[in-house]
């Protein structure tokens, strides 16, 4: 046990050297595995506010069914009825033209003189407010509402997800491209700094071996330095991210948006162990490529 | 001890290095390899230590035979072996006990055993006082005896000595020499590649002299025989 440890010891004092013996290459291959997760990141950022923003709007959305004038009483209950039936629907509420004029005086708050004329004639329309079980049941609901007779007009919103999903799908193909790129890019510049290393060594890795180092001995310290260098990278990636998110939803007012945004903590705990396995496997796969390639054993 | 089959080592550009090489090198035995530049003597230290391999032939070292061992068994079987260079070939960021001790470090030797071994070693070769000091602080002399030392360290039963004292005057060369000499006196099989004349013609060991890549001479209590 004690001579495994200082065995590993050995290894990482080692690997530790090699970095402080190449300065540029490490600030290199650091630089580039914290951009393509920094990627990766704003990434996760966009795709975890649009997933919370989606539930909220989901959880929210509710199909708004404006009646034709002419609609009567009966009819209307008879339509609330038929609406009741439809599969998914779990509330209507039904807003005659009074309410909405209500409504509206008390949406304009201090300018609600502009709507002063509106008692005489009506010009807003009786209305149900639908709700749904599930935010996907939606345009099923508002296709069945829309056979029905005497509907007007029917908002049911559904865009607005699929809008939101769709635009997240293409950020995610972008991103992933991008970060692919970069990671390729780390991948390569770590196993070039850990070429140079090799090569600044060769004179001490050619007396190991006469002094009989098996290849794993003289191996190790240059896996250590690529992994090293991978995590360095992602927790670098991980503070930059954490520190401007952070900014960022401290900064902008939450009032402008539908939806809170994610908290920086939850951000943190989301992106933590993924980045810091990633920059791992980068810095590792660098790493064995180049002891591969290089060192000639 | 060591035991050449017919060996020969023929490069890629068609060079000979050796052709057809037989020999045996009893335990405890002393011998210098001699020859001029070229003759094939380093092809013969890296077949021993398994750095090439030969083209035709085998080669048996303490009843193993090497020709046949795996790659993986290649450190292990090196362990056995210590080897002494012109150039010393110390490591520069390391002391001159920790030069001693990362041999064996490296052949996983308990640190309670490198603490009492390398003391031993450092009295062996007269650097007592000097554990503290890095290479380069260093006389060649000294530097070699901590090259000396470190070959020892792991009680090999072969010692491969590559023009040891081509870099040092001539007395530093003799005190060298002389513990080379103490360390055979002990059991231990020493091959050397010299061109030091005058150290062959006085020590009257066994003298192998190779041209190119063919044994010329191989006598008891041999001298030099060149005029270089």
């Amino acid at each position: 046990m004690d001579m495994k440890i200082k065995r590993i010891k050995y290894y990482f004092i080692e690997s530790i050297k090699n970095l402080a013996r190449n300065r540029v290459m490490v600030v290199a291959s650091i630089g580039t595995v914290a951009a393509s997760l920094f990627i990766l990141g704003i990434f996760l950022i966009l795709a975890l506010n649009v997933n919370n923003a989606a539930e909220s709007i989901g959880k929210t959305l509710e199909i708004k069914v404006y009646l034709k004038d002419e609609v009567t009483t009966l009819k209307r209950m008879e339509l609330e009825r038929d609406i009741k039936n439809i599969k998914g629907v779990t509330e209507v509420v039904y807003i005659s033209k009074e309410q909405a004029l209500e409504d509206l005086k008390k949406k304009l708050g201090e300018n609600k003189a502009i709507a002063e004329g509106f008692e005489m004639d009506n010009p807003l329309p009786q209305s149900f407010v639908i709700k749904v079980e599930k935010p996907e049941l939606i345009s099923k609901a508002s296709y069945e509402i829309s056979k029905l007779d005497g509907i007007e007009k029917i908002y049911d919103g559904k865009g607005i997800v699929e809008k939101l999903i769709k635009f997240t799908n293409i950020v995610r193909v972008a991103s992933y491209f991008l970060m692919g790129i970069l990671a390729i890019i780390s991948t390569f510049l770590i196993s070039n700094t850990i070429k140079l290393a090799v090569y600044a060594r060769r004179r001490e890795i050619s007396i190991m071996k006469y002094l009989g180092a098996t290849d794993w001995f003289i191996k190790w310290p240059f896996v250590i330095e690529g992994i090293l260098l991978g995590l360095l990278g992602s927790v670098l990636s991980i503070l930059v991210l954490f520190f401007s998110y952070q900014y960022l939803t401290n900064n902008v007012s939450l009032n402008l948006l539908l939806f809170n945004f994610v908290s920086a903590q939850s951000l943190l705990s989301f992106i933590l162990q993924k980045f810091i396995l990633m920059g791992a496997l980068i810095g590792g796969f660098g790493s064995y490529l180049a002891v591969k390639r290089y060192l000639v054993l | 001890m060591i035991e050449f089959k017919n060996i020969s080592k023929v490069y890629g550009n068609n060079h000979i290095a050796l052709s057809n090489i037989n020999l045996n090198i009893k335990k405890g035995e002393f011998v210098f390899l001699v020859g001029p530049s070229g003759a094939g003597k380093t092809t013969f230290i890296k077949l021993l230590l398994k750095e090439i391999e030969p083209t035709n032939g085998e080669i048996i070292v303490n009843g193993t035979n090497i020709t046949q061992l795996k790659r993986k068994k290649i450190p292990y079987y090196r362990r056995n072996i210590g080897v002494v260079f012109q150039d010393f070939r110390l490591l520069s960021d390391k002391t001159v006990y920790e030069n001693i001790a990362f041999a064996m470090e490296i052949a996983d030797v308990s640190s309670k055993d490198i603490k009492r071994r390398v003391p031993q070693l450092l009295a062996l070769v007269g650097l007592i006082n000097k554990e503290k000091l890095y290479p380069h602080q260093l006389s060649g002399g000294e530097q070699q005896r901590v090259a000396i030392a470190r070959a020892l360290a792991n009680n090999p039963s072969l010692i491969i000595c590559d023009e040891p004292t081509g870099n040092l005057d001539p007395d530093n060369s003799w005190a060298i020499m002389e513990l080379l000499n103490e360390i055979n006196k002990s059991g231990t099989t020493i091959v050397m590649v010299t061109h030091a004349k005058d150290i062959v013609d006085r020590m009257k060991k066994r003298v192998i002299a190779l041209e190119k890549g063919v044994i010329i001479r191989d006598e008891q209590r041999g001298v030099y025989g060149y005029e270089d």
